[in-house]
């Protein structure tokens, strides 16, 4: 491998350090100005100085406890570099990209998890074959506008309610879609995703014959009232909702015994969790990033697909998705907490690395087997795909030492496996073949080339998932998209979901797949009124990064002005 | 201790490195002097000529239960008397450092005796009991294992083992714990491995020089030995891995192989 300055990571990195990235020699070193060389440092001390202030506490302040106390480290001894977010102009300092000081990041989870996706065959079966009425596209209409009231805390049912105001709850609504084009067409556009508008033909086709005649709604639980409590009351929230939305615009009566149907139905009969419950010691509810099955993200990114001649800018997009939630969001903060797992999630999506290193996968693939997806599912093609990936990973670390310097210790071992995966997914289309390739790279090259890996223990994850994920038992493993942080060897780790969730979305994306796990999750993401935008992952985090977003679930209305 | 050398796949420069640090019978270079005291004041656990604290009775003076396995395994001077378990800890440089953490947990199966250890990805850690620690701690820092511009003592603020190196060529570290004093040209510590400051700087001698460190390295490296190259290595780590999905889904896959 040659010195390349064109490669668009190595370009991005001799920008933002401002040197060559080939030097071995910071002559800088501790003469970068510590915490003062960041804008945002530098802001949150004066911040913290003025809440110190006010109520008598002190607060974070990094300079006095590091230079007058002489406790811990002295921060900004080294260059703290701005990173550019993959696939915009957008630069930023890391502190942007911790999910608690950007909005973007927080909504996107919020969306995720706030979604309740469910059947609405059974009650209009209830409605037909139990009641005798008829359901018609005016009645669901009618149910429709009905369930938009109470689905935000309306009332419709008796008086002594005391009903929600409008202005904390603006994202709160319910949808419809259904693979029948006609029971769509019949239905108040206000309240449908249209399949045919929201995809392109070949996979608008793929998904109505996923999604069946079967009509689905889709109802957004105010981020307000998810963040006040947690996951776990979304289907109860919408079991409310839905079925005294049923009961009114149905003229039922309420607490006769078939209404039990129509609760059974919004909560449980044909409902899609978007996470079941996680295992006890990590104990919340439905709804959280630990029950979240990993064929999920490719359905839940909406990104259009350069495919067949590109399939990393969706695999870029899932990258990004994927390192926020498991990474940052469960080993992170739900983990880790404060700090978290240090910058390492964002470095997923910084600097076009990941795009930079796969184009030159994409080249390999291409030269060795022709097309993407085409490449048989053996070992030699696990073992290549691998050893290409690692391979040239090592390489470029070698030739870079600004590279190394931006992945500081667990992070390049992951950003390898990344790439390991990525290259056995595009190659094969399967998935399996992508986490086998990962955990190769880790528990065997990488360790044996350079004899580190990461962080204490990150690779003992890889080392049984190499013996049991091809396995189905319950306790072990799962087909690969089924399978989780609640799958016990996958929830002790950073990484140890990350690049198998990556290889399923690398992987569907090469086979051109329109939906990995469930059309209908699919479909439900494709709701353009969600506040976050699931067809720009990286740009909307960014517009987070940048202050620029507007998050949902905020309480000015019912606060003091200031 | 009996000889033993555990076996590694590959003929080549750096696994043939391996392998010697992998036998009991190889015996690093010694290339620096540093006195009984001065490691005890690097490592900070106590006051250089203070009695070690124990934790328990010597075992000659406790009466315990039979177990067979006490029969078999000779404790070690530290075990014996009772002494605390103390540590030391090293961080390795991505470059050049002699032995990067792997290879320096297995080094320490191979060489040492009543130890707990664990390899991170750029430092290790090594717990024993404390006069057993301090004799490693001698072996561990006059040899060619210590590099004293790309290994570094520290217990606490590990980073930097993946940055850049400062203007002389040192590793970077946080807490400031050495620096190179350019008149005698030798590393000098100003502050234990706690980064507690030091009444007395420690000369822990010269920087290797870099072909040095190339001739020592276990590690595979572009521009040096590529693991590209690295072909049986490459073969049995295929196997291996192969191995593993087979006995974990199905160990009669496994038969023949």
């Amino acid at each position: 491998m040659a010195v390349d300055r064109t490669k668009e990571h190595i370009k991005w990195l001799e920008e933002t350090y401002k040197v060559e990235a080939t030097d071995i020699i910071d002559k800088k070193l501790y003469q970068h100005g510590g915490t003062r060389q960041s804008k945002r440092k530098t802001e949150y001390i004066e911040y913290a100085n003025k809440i110190a202030k006010e109520r008598g506490i002190p607060s974070y302040d990094p300079d006095h406890i590091a230079l007058e106390l002489e406790i811990g480290v002295p921060l900004g001894q080294r260059y703290l570099e701005p990173v550019k977010i993959s696939g915009t102009d957008v630069f930023c300092e890391y502190e942007d990209l911790h999910m608690l000081n950007n909005a973007a990041i927080q909504q996107m989870i919020d969306d995720i998890f706030r979604t309740a996706i469910v059947c609405l065959d059974l009650p209009h079966r209830v409605l037909i074959d139990r009641y005798g009425f008829e359901v018609t596209p005016e009645s669901i209409n009618r149910y429709l506008e009905t369930i938009n009231h109470t689905m935000v805390g309306g009332a419709v049912a008796q008086e002594h309610m005391c009903e929600l105001h409008p202005g904390l709850c603006p994202d709160g609504y319910v949808k419809v879609f259904t693979g029948d084009d006609d029971v769509a067409n019949s239905l108040d556009k206000r309240f449908v995703i249209d399949i045919n508008r929201e995809f392109p033909e070949e996979k608008a086709a793929k998904l109505k014959e996923g999604v069946k005649r079967s009509l689905w709604q889709v109802s957004r639980i105010p981020t307000h009232a998810l963040r006040s409590m947690d996951g776990g009351m979304v289907h109860r929230w919408n079991a409310m909702g839905q079925t005294m939305a049923f009961i009114s615009s149905y003229h039922l009566c309420a607490g006769e015994a078939a209404i039990s149907d129509f609760a059974y139905a919004a909560k449980h009969a044909q409902y899609i969790w978007m996470g079941t419950p996680p295992f006890i010691s990590k104990a919340r509810g439905h709804n959280s990033i630990v029950g979240l099955p990993i064929g999920y993200i490719f359905d839940i990114i909406q990104h259009e697909s350069a495919m067949p001649e590109d399939p990393i800018p969706v695999s870029s997009e899932g990258l990004a998705m994927e390192s926020v939630l498991f990474f940052q969001l469960y080993y992170g903060q739900m983990m880790i907490g404060t700090v978290g797992a240090t910058v390492a999630p964002a470095t997923f999506y910084v600097n076009d690395l990941y795009e930079s290193r796969g184009y030159y996968l994409t080249d390999w693939i291409r030269k060795k087997y022709g097309e993407f997806a085409s490449a048989p599912m053996n070992w030699d093609t696990i073992h290549d795909c691998a050893e290409e990936a690692t391979m040239h990973c090592l390489e470029e670390y070698d030739i870079y030492p600004l590279l190394p310097e931006h992945h500081w210790g667990l992070i390049h071992a992951i950003q390898i496996s990344i790439s390991a995966s990525a290259c056995a997914a595009w190659a094969t289309g399967n998935s399996m073949a992508a986490a086998l390739a990962a955990h190769h790279s880790m528990t065997l090259i990488q360790k044996e080339s350079i004899l580190r890996t990461g962080w204490g223990g990150q690779e003992s994850t890889h080392h049984p998932a190499m013996a049991i994920m091809t396995s189905v038992l319950l306790d072990e493993g799962l087909p690969v998209e089924l399978t989780g942080l609640n799958v016990p060897f996958r929830s002790p780790f950073a990484d140890s979901q990350h690049f198998t969730s990556h290889g399923i979305v690398a992987a569907h994306e090469a086979r051109m797949d329109a939906w990995a796990l469930s059309p209908v999750v699919k479909v439900a993401f494709a709701d353009p009124h969600l506040v976050f935008n699931f067809r720009r992952v990286k740009e909307t985090i960014a517009k987070g990064a940048l202050r620029e977003f507007e998050p949902a679930g905020e309480r000015d209305i019912i606060r003091p002005a200031r | 201790m009996k000889d033993f050398q555990i076996p590694y796949p590959g003929d080549d420069p750096v696994v043939n490195k391996r392998k010697e640090w992998l036998s009991s019978r190889y015996e690093p270079r010694k290339i620096r002097e540093i006195s009984d005291e001065d490691i005890v004041r690097l490592l900070g656990h106590r006051k250089p000529g203070t009695a070690y604290s124990s934790v328990h009775p010597p075992l000659d003076e406790l009466k315990e239960a039979r177990d067979p396995i006490k029969e078999l395994v000779e404790p070690t001077p530290g075990a014996k008397a009772g002494d605390r378990i103390r540590y030391i800890q090293f961080a390795d440089s991505r470059h050049l450092a002699p032995l990067p953490p792997w290879m320096r947990f297995r080094m320490y199966g191979v060489r040492l005796r009543g130890f707990d250890s664990l390899a991170y990805s750029g430092r290790t850690l090594l717990e024993q009991r404390e006069r057993d620690l301090d004799r490693t701690a001698k072996f561990l820092l006059e040899t060619e294992i210590f590099d004293p511009a790309r290994v570094a003592l520290r217990s606490i603020t590990v980073h930097g083992f993946s940055l850049r190196l400062d203007e002389d060529g040192l590793m970077f570290d946080a807490r400031r714990r050495y620096r190179l004093n350019k008149e005698t040209g030798e590393v000098e510590y100003t502050k234990t491995q706690q980064s507690v400051p030091l009444e007395q700087r420690i000369s822990v001698g010269k920087p290797m020089d870099e072909e040095d460190l190339k001739q020592i390295a276990t590690i595979y490296r572009f521009g040096m030995v590529s693991p590209r190259d690295s072909e049986e290595l490459l073969k049995v780590m295929k196997r291996v891995g192969e191995l593993r999905v087979l006995g974990g889904l199905r160990p009669d896959l496994v038969d023949g192989r």
